[in-house]
């Protein structure tokens, strides 16, 4: 019955979005240029620095277009705010496949003018890619990852799309690719305190390859910086340095790791000697950069 | 009375009822309510009688205001008037009931009345509805009885309110005061449990502040008090500040954004929230204010929380943590730096450690830290076995202190560095000096057992006995005390005063247990067993516990060599199994798999034995790690009927790809096992030539480079420096120390040979080569013309019962030869002279004897001894083919030509 009403709420609530996503609305964007100047229209794209707005009512027959050079503009402002709100819930309740098409459709509308957008604008992207991820469309996430991450202005998009990017190339077996961005993200100096996917890769490689030194200490990172929020991977972080310590001979420490392991409430669960994903076909991927392992102790 | 004020005024004018409400009102919506007060109280007073005022029911309406009014205007026995008149009406709406009580309950409080205030926090509690309510008033009670001086009272309604149903934001504040004052009253254990055993369920400011605060000051209080794990656990509930000043300009955001919404919506009520919004948006400015000045407290936080890793046994976490904050250097950068030193030293990184502590030094060389660093650099590298290297930081320790305890206890470290380098006398030196003039009498007594320790380490266990004893005496410390008792005991046994041992050892153990009962266990089951009292070495063997598991391993072996004599061979095969399966290390798996296998083979187990031996082979075989392999091969092979392909069975058990430190350990077993040294040596450098060094255990790394070195190949250097690399533990570690040695021989570099064959001690002379390097070891000081220290080496060898008749003879040649070179002919012809009268059996010495005795006898003039040595020599048969025979016969002539000459010439004059 729990299943079914479940069912029935989310089929009801994908009927209300997608009434509220194609009511058309009558609302125009709004361009508000440095002076403070508010010009409303459709925004139709961007070309050669200049931003293009198309007058939405006129008393003559034809639209006229108007041209703003991006560097006198302050921002702009869509007219799909319902949508991308209601697209914020869906996403945010975690129903990532259902996020994806209203994601996808605010995605193509700014598309033209990546760069240049607010924050809030840019998070769809990220938002998208995320739940891509989440939905194991890993080569899609890839893809659109590779093709926006250099255009998102904003640190909290660009660290996003870049865990999505992350968790897409490990889950689907492109290790070299996954260790790259993981190598990236502790070069640029990101915490582990929203994810700790990063030394995770690492950490899990350096395990493969024997190398349980290194696996102990790149899985320790994480764990060291923790506070008591929940972190994204860490339980695996936990698992990797757990079994890198046991492979060591370190017993005693292995106790107190798990007393925090406990303590946190995560489930470690037993390491298998065969990584699952090394099970998966290996495309030809390799990337020309490895992982350097002595940058490996980056900045968590 | 105001009627009656009014009456008597001369402008008295008479306001309705409708005008007095509404100055009421009026006045309440503008903030007055001393006069709103004073209105709605007028109104009541004058009007409460009138039909008009029951048909209205203007009571239930009025009073609240009124009552709420007089709680403002401070005027709290009108309030409470009004608000009891109220409440005891029957018709009330329920929302106002509630209004009314609690403000009721603020008058009591105010007014002082605060029984009365606690009574009706009950009723309300009583008749409110929802869960959320009742925890408010009972929230306001446990306030009540805190203030009161109920502390215990309130502080556990807290607790209550706190795990209740009620409403999120009244549960987390119960938390947050009962906290707060558990915090206060030092009930440190329930504030832990407040604040950390249960989820925040907040991300509301400003009690995330509140919270963090809380736990840093817990953190503070458990770390000091040596609760690390805890501490740790509340410093990871403290949030960054910066991410409390974002929450909290937040959340100023959104009530400014409130305010401004609610105050159009808002008709009379506006006043109360205005009122009620300034307040809390005042409020909270002033916070962020607070938190915008505040000190950003995230490096101490850090700090703090990488001290409680390292004090929790967790160094590495704690590295990570120091190695960030030495990036951005601060005020504690010297602090900072010395606890990354520590945790480096903690996590097993002795090397890095040290970097560090010279780092620091060099950067803040003054610093207090920078001293303590000296100290952690010398004990690093006292623990790496660096002693030479430690020897000197603590001469600098002592230099640079001016503390007498400090300078004392350096030195008593450069003792114990000289000890493990065998350096007793110096060692003795120092600790004697410190026994005499130490400042603190602990140390004193500490040197005082590091003789006696010193003097047991150089075999005078009579003179360490002595020592102990007079400690023993003189000790107040019940340490010492054991630790002496125990020693005497061993010294006894090492003196084979087996007797005294025993009941010594057995007085021990009549005494409370204590941590060296075990020990003493085992030496009062060896003292039994040497006195052949086996019963009683056995009871003490099996009374070892086993949770001692390297004792009972130790005391296994007598055990079963008792129980194999008496015929328990049964009993002998239980007690080894149930041992192993208490051992973990692999050595002593090893010797016991070797026990156990000659008592599997006493039982005529063959199959048993061999599996048993199998088993650990392949178990640890190819494990360069484990050192006690060689016996294991050398009993499995003379078990077994075609051993080239038992071996070539085990290498194909072992589960690893590089089989290879097995099949070498095969090799050195074969060469070992060669009849012929020729064909020996051929097969340990055939070993050399056929691995890699990096796959070679240490046995086999040991006897390559002890044969290379004996051919004078500077591989042989390549070989040893590998075994002190990669095995520094290991006992083989002399062979390294040889092969250096006797390269530096070949270069005729004596000090240097000496430096190297002096570190092979007494306890290397189960090795082939530990006579040698003694010989080499005595020939390079006798090059160097020091006589006295060659000839010492070769009597303490002399006394060595374990030395056959060829060897003894060999070492009799070598101190006769010494006097020799040295020109004192009268001692070198005394042990000449013995040497072939007790060893004339071993001819290269005896018959070098007697021709060097002749020698010395000539250069004292004693030509008729000289001649006579030389007929007794050639008339030996056994000697008829040395080559020293035809040097006596032409010495002989020599001198019977010198005697002739002589003799002439005595005639002659």
């Amino acid at each position: 019955v729990k299943r079914l009403n479940t069912r029935v709420a989310t089929h009801l609530r994908l009927a209300i979005y997608f009434c509220v996503f194609f009511s058309v609305s009558t609302k125009a964007d709004t361009l508000i240029t440095k002076d403070g100047q508010r010009f409303e229209g459709r925004l139709i794209g961007m070309e050669g620095g200049y931003i293009s707005l198309q007058e939405t009512k006129s008393a003559s027959a034809s639209l006229a277009i108007h041209r703003f050079d991006t560097e006198e503009t302050a921002h702009i402002e869509f007219s799909d705010k319902e949508q991308r709100i209601a697209a914020a819930e869906i996403y945010g309740n975690q129903h990532y496949a259902d996020a994806i098409p209203l994601l996808e459709s605010l995605v193509f509308r700014r598309l033209p003018f990546l760069g240049i957008l607010q924050q809030k604008d840019e998070e769809v992207f990220s938002s998208l890619l995320l739940s891509y991820s989440a939905s194991s469309l890993y080569d899609r996430c890839l893809g659109r990852h590779k093709l926006w991450h250099r255009k998102l202005a904003h640190h909290k998009t660009s660290k996003d799309s870049s865990i999505a990017a992350m968790r897409s190339a490990w889950a689907a077996g492109y290790r070299d690719e996954a260790a790259l961005f993981a190598q990236r993200w502790i070069d640029a100096g990101y915490s582990s305190k929203q994810s700790a996917i990063a030394w995770r890769i690492l950490a899990e490689l350096a395990e493969e390859k024997d190398n349980y030194e290194d696996a102990l200490w790149i899985s320790l990172q994480p764990i060291a910086f923790a506070d008591a929020k929940p972190i994204d991977q860490l339980a695996e972080c936990f698992a990797i340095t757990l079994a890198a310590a046991k492979r060591l001979g370190k017993d005693d420490y292995i106790a107190r790791l798990s007393e925090e392991a406990t303590a946190r409430g995560l489930k470690i669960s037993p390491r298998n000697a065969t990584p699952p994903n090394t099970a998966l076909p290996k495309p030809n991927r390799s990337l020309p950069l490895q992982p350097n392992p002595n940058k490996l102790l980056g900045n968590p | 009375l105001l009627i009656g004020t009014a009456l008597a005024s001369p402008n008295i004018s008479y306001d309705t009822l409708e005008s007095l409400i509404q100055k009421g009102v009026n006045a309440f919506s503008s903030g007055n309510y001393p006069a709103s007060s004073e209105a709605f109280q007028s109104a009541f007073d004058t009007y409460r009688h009138e039909p008009e005022w029951e048909e209205s029911r203007l009571s239930e309406k009025i009073l609240p205001l009124s009552g709420f009014a007089s709680l403002k205007a401070g005027l709290y026995d009108r309030s409470i008037m009004a608000l009891a008149l109220f409440l005891e009406e029957e018709s009330y709406a329920y929302s106002q009931e509630i209004f009314a009580r609690y403000a009721l309950i603020l008058s009591y409080q105010k007014n002082g009345d605060i029984a009365s205030a606690i009574a009706e926090c009950n009723t309300l509690e009583e008749s409110a509805h929802s869960h959320s309510l009742k925890s408010l008033a009972a929230l306001r009670r446990a306030q009540l009885l805190l203030d009161s001086g109920k502390e215990s009272e309130g502080a556990k309604l807290l607790i209550e309110i706190a795990q209740s149903e009620g409403a999120q934001r009244v549960r987390q504040q119960a938390r947050l005061i009962a906290i707060r004052k558990s915090l206060d009253d030092k009930q440190y254990a329930q504030a832990y449990e407040l604040l950390v055993a249960k989820p925040w369920e907040t991300e509301a400011m400003p009690e995330l502040a509140l919270l963090s605060i809380a736990s840093l000051e817990l953190g503070d209080h458990l770390l000091e008090a040596g609760k690390p794990l805890d501490a740790l656990r509340c410093y990871q509930r403290v949030l960054p500040l910066e991410e409390l000043i974002q929450l909290q300009s937040r959340k100023l955001a959104a009530l400014k954004r409130q305010f401004a919404q609610r105050q159009a919506e808002l008709g009379i009520a506006a006043t109360i929230w205005e009122d009620f919004y300034r307040q809390i948006l005042a409020s909270l400015e002033a916070q962020l204010d607070t938190l915008r000045k505040a000190q950003d407290y995230e490096p101490f936080r850090q700090l703090r929380k990488g001290k409680c890793y390292l004090l929790a046994g967790r160094p590495r976490e704690a590295w990570l943590v120091f190695e960030r904050l030495a990036r951005n250097p601060t005020e504690f950068d010297p602090k900072i730096k010395y606890l990354w030193m520590l945790s480096a030293r903690d996590a097993g990184y002795l090397a890095e450690a040290i970097s560090i502590g010279r780092e620091l030094i060099e950067k803040y060389p003054d610093s207090k830290d920078a001293f303590d660093a000296l100290r952690l650099i010398a004990f690093s590298l006292q623990d790496y076995g660096q002693y030479h290297e430690a020897i000197e930081v603590f001469a600098t320790l002592v230099e640079k202190s001016t503390d007498k305890k400090q300078q004392d206890d350096a030195w008593f470290q450069t003792g114990y560095c000289h000890a493990m380098l065998q350096e007793y006398p110096l060692a003795k030196n120092v600790f004697k000096n410190l026994r005499r003039n130490a400042e603190s009498s602990p140390l004193k007594e500490q040197s005082h057992f590091w003789v006696g320790l010193v003097l047991f380490f150089q075999t005078r266990f009579q003179d360490a006995l002595d020592e102990f004893a007079s400690l023993a005496k003189t000790t107040a410390s019940i340490h010492l005390q054991i630790e002496s008792d125990f020693r005497i005991a061993s010294c006894h046994y090492a003196l084979s005063r087996y007797a005294e041992a025993a009941e010594l050892a057995e007085v021990l153990l009549a005494r409370e247990s204590n941590e060296r009962t075990g020990e003493i266990r085992l030496l009062a089951g060896d003292a039994r067993k040497a006195l052949s009292e086996d019963d009683d070495a056995l009871a003490h063997y099996l009374a070892i516990p086993i949770e001692l598991i390297t004792l009972k391993h130790a005391a296994s072996m007598g055990a079963t060599e008792i129980l194999v004599q008496k015929n328990r061979i049964e009993e002998a095969d239980a007690f080894l199994t149930s041992i192993r399966t208490n051992l973990h290390d692999p050595n002593a798996l090893c010797e016991n798999a070797l026990l156990l296998a000659e008592i599997k083979l006493a039982k005529n187990e063959k199959a048993e034995s061999r599996a048993v031996l199998e088993h650990a082979l392949v178990r640890f075989g190819n494990d360069p790690d484990v050192q006690e392999i060689l016996p294991l091969i050398e009993f499995l092979s003379s078990l077994s009927a075609d051993w080239v392909s038992d071996q070539r069975s085990l290498l194909d058990k072992i589960t690893s790809t590089d089989t290879s430190a097995l099949t070498s350990r095969f090799a050195l077993h074969r060469a070992l096992n060669r009849e012929h040294y020729h064909e020996s040596e051929t097969e340990l450098l055939a070993i050399a030539a056929e691995f890699e060094t990096e796959a070679l255990p240490p046995e086999c790394l040991a006897y390559t480079a002890a044969a290379l070195a004996r051919i004078d190949s500077p591989r042989s250097e390549k070989f040893a420096q590998q075994i002190i690399d990669r095995y520094p533990n290991s006992r083989y570690i002399v062979f390294a120390y040889y092969a250096f040695g006797k390269r530096a021989v070949y270069r005729g570099e004596g000090a240097t040979a000496i430096a190297w064959l002096s570190r092979i001690g007494a306890d290397s002379e189960e090795f082939s080569i530990f006579l040698d390097s003694r010989l080499l070891e005595a020939q390079s000081h006798a090059t160097l013309q020091e006589f006295g220290q060659a000839e010492a080496i070769y009597q303490s060898l002399l006394k060595n019962r374990s030395f056959g008749p060829a060897t003894k003879a060999k070492l009799l040649h070598g101190i006769a030869d010494l006097h020799q070179r040295r020109g004192d002919y009268e001692q070198a012809i005394a042990y000449y002279q013995r040497l072939y009268t007790l060893y004339g059996a071993f001819p290269e010495y005896a018959a070098h004897a007697y021709y060097q005795s002749a020698v010395a006898f000539d250069k004292l003039g004693k030509t008729a001894e000289a001649i006579r040595t030389i007929d007794e020599f050639v008339s030996i048969d056994r000697y008829k083919n040395h080559a020293t025979v035809s040097e006596g016969i032409t010495l002989r002539a020599k001198l019977l030509e010198e005697r002739s000459t002589q003799i002439e010439k005595e005639d002659e004059s």
